[in-house]
């Protein structure tokens, strides 16, 4: 292992984060620190009818300029292209987003295209713009993907049936407010498949080529809070203690991916979700730990660490011992959660796996799995045990 | 005057002007220089582990080293590969409007090229830390994550003189070369 090659790396964290019951009523100061003056909601139809966005909109005030509820579970060019022409038509200089990962994924294309003007395929790709990009505050009402703090944004063209990614420093959102009280009203099913989305997160950021110890730091505290009030958020709702912790390990383990990669399990629950729409959190839930048994033998080290954060580490066990008692932990918290443990229940056929796998080959996160991939057989059999 | 890239004109005029650089140039060969690349040519074109790894590739890629005045590099390099099935059917050195329509454009500076060829650079840890920006499609490139891997550890095995490496007179030379290649090829 060499420091210039193998053990440097970059931490990046510019999202400024403010977190609190209540913290919602801060949009419109921070809409005057970016130097905006005129900010646009962008969001959905289910926060509209949950009234958050009217929540947002009150705090902003003066500063309100008008709201896009545009955004859908896969966000797509066309709405990124329709927000960017609405938020030009209003004057807007700040983008607020009010919502999931693909609600700010929206916010983040519209902001490149608000500033560099052109078609958003032009910039896909890896770390093309130069410059910042319009203000982006993110204000997430769901505590998993982490997408309030990263780098990345998966926008569809739905002409080509293809997801475009984009990655690029330039559009992580400034601020990040986390208000437990925009998540008390998650059902149980998707607090629990969100939650888990977080913690895969976590894993993948430590199992990932790329970790480092800043990173880890991150990702295994967010574990240990995960592991801790994950399953209060499902049993209770209302339990804003757990909401809020719950909320900061989704940000962490964000901080943590974002600054290390994801790797096989969000490769495969990708495809998964493309080929069967199985959600997202749920695919990569299932994934986890057939993903932690399939990398064990090269990376038995990273799970120790996890069996400790997890807190099921026992006195003088081998680490791939640990590794095996991560995946168990996994089905434990997931059997506790009534979150589906097997992609059969799911929706998906097995003689759908093989395309599945074959699609897998072709997603960016796969580069960065501890063991490396070279065919899609080796990802299918990962498929059939979790099937 | 130079012969427009792509015509047999150019062609005849590029190679020619290689071979006699790769006659008279001393060893080791200043990084992105003709001789330089016509050699990472070869080395492609000889790797069997390349062949096996990239057996189904279609398309060009471009190598952009942003210019650096300071350390002699006055304009931008772009070297193309064109790659297809395993096969590189040629590295060549070509103006900025051929080397912007390539399938997929690898850019960054002189500095951080430097450092993938002397090995201590990973591609694809620099492209993720926005030191080198990737153009094109990911979907494609991740399929051959291990010929892109190949091309570097290929390109880090030439004995190579950086730019930064030169002494004032040396760079001062490279200067003047470069300013013929570009009149007489366009580069």
């Amino acid at each position: 292992m060499r420091y210039g090659r193998d053990l440097s790396f970059i931490y990046n964290n510019p999202t400024r984060i403010i977190f609190g019951e209540k913290v919602v009523r801060e949009v419109g100061m921070e809409v005057d620190s970016l130097g905006g003056s005129r900010a646009l909601v962008v969001t959905d139809q289910g926060v509209v009818a949950a009234g958050l966005a009217e929540t947002v909109q009150k705090a902003l005030g003066r500063r309100y300029a008008g709201t896009f509820a545009g955004g859908i579970q896969d966000s797509g060019l066309h709405i990124v292209n329709e927000g960017a022409a609405y938020a030009r038509e209003v004057g807007a200089d700040v983008l607020v987003s009010v919502g999931g990962g693909s609600t700010i994924d929206t916010a983040k294309g519209m902001a490149v295209l608000l500033k560099e003007g052109g078609r958003l395929q032009d910039y896909a790709g890896y770390q093309l713009l130069s410059r910042p990009q319009t203000p982006h505050i993110a204000i997430p009402t769901t505590a998993g993907t982490g997408s309030e703090v990263t780098y990345a944004a998966i926008i569809k063209d739905w002409e080509n049936s293809a997801k475009i990614l984009f990655c690029d420093s330039q559009i992580i959102p400034n601020v990040a407010i986390l208000d437990p009280l925009l998540t008390r009203g998650l059902p149980p099913q998707l607090t629990a498949t969100t939650g888990m989305d977080a913690l895969t997160h976590a894993v993948e950021a430590i199992h990932s080529t790329e970790r480092e110890p800043l990173a880890d730091a991150m990702a295994l505290h967010a574990i240990r809070l995960i592991m801790a009030y994950l399953p209060r958020c499902v049993e209770r709702g209302e339990d804003l203690q757990a909401r809020g912790q719950q909320q900061l390990a989704a940000t962490m383990a964000g901080i943590a991916f974002n600054n290390t990669q994801v790797a096989l399990v969000h490769a495969m629950a990708h495809s998964v979700g493309a080929l069967f729409h199985v959600p997202h959190g749920l695919a990569n839930s299932i994934l986890l730990p057939h993903v932690i048994a399939y990398n064990l033998e090269d990376c038995a080290d990273r799970y120790a660490l996890i069996a400790q954060a997890m807190g099921v580490a026992a006195p003088g066990e081998s680490d791939e011992e640990a590794g095996s008692a991560v995946a168990e932990a996994v089905w434990a918290l997931t059997q506790k959660m009534g979150v589906p443990q097997r992609l059969r229940e799911t929706g998906v056929p097995w003689e759908g796996l093989e395309a599945a796998a074959h699609r897998s080959l072709s997603d960016g996160s796969i580069i960065y799995n501890p063991k490396p991939i070279a065919t899609a057989e080796e990802i299918l059999s990962v498929y059939y045990n979790a099937w | 005057m130079h012969y427009a890239y792509g015509t047999e004109e150019w062609e005849k005029v590029y190679l020619e002007m290689v071979a006699k650089r790769l006659a008279t140039a001393s060893k080791p060969y200043i990084q992105g220089s003709p001789e330089w690349v016509a050699t990472y040519e070869k080395m492609i074109q000889e790797s069997q582990e390349y062949k096996e790894a990239a057996k189904g590739w279609e398309g060009t890629v471009v190598i952009h080293i942003m210019a650096n005045p300071e350390l002699g590099l006055e304009g931008d390099i772009y070297q193309l590969l064109d790659l297809w099935h395993g096969e590189c059917r040629s590295v060549r050195l070509v103006p900025r409007e051929v080397g912007e329509k390539a399938d997929y454009i690898l850019s960054g500076e002189l500095e951080r090229w430097e450092a993938v060829v002397a090995g201590d650079l990973d591609t694809t840890k620099a492209m993720m830390q926005g030191k080198i920006k990737l153009k094109g499609d990911l979907a494609t490139i991740v399929r051959y994550v291990k010929a892109s891997a190949l091309l570097t550890e290929i390109a880090a095995r030439i004995e190579t003189k950086f730019l930064s490496q030169l002494s004032e007179g040396e760079r001062e030379q490279y200067r003047k070369e470069a300013s013929e290649l570009r009149a007489e090829v366009g580069f």
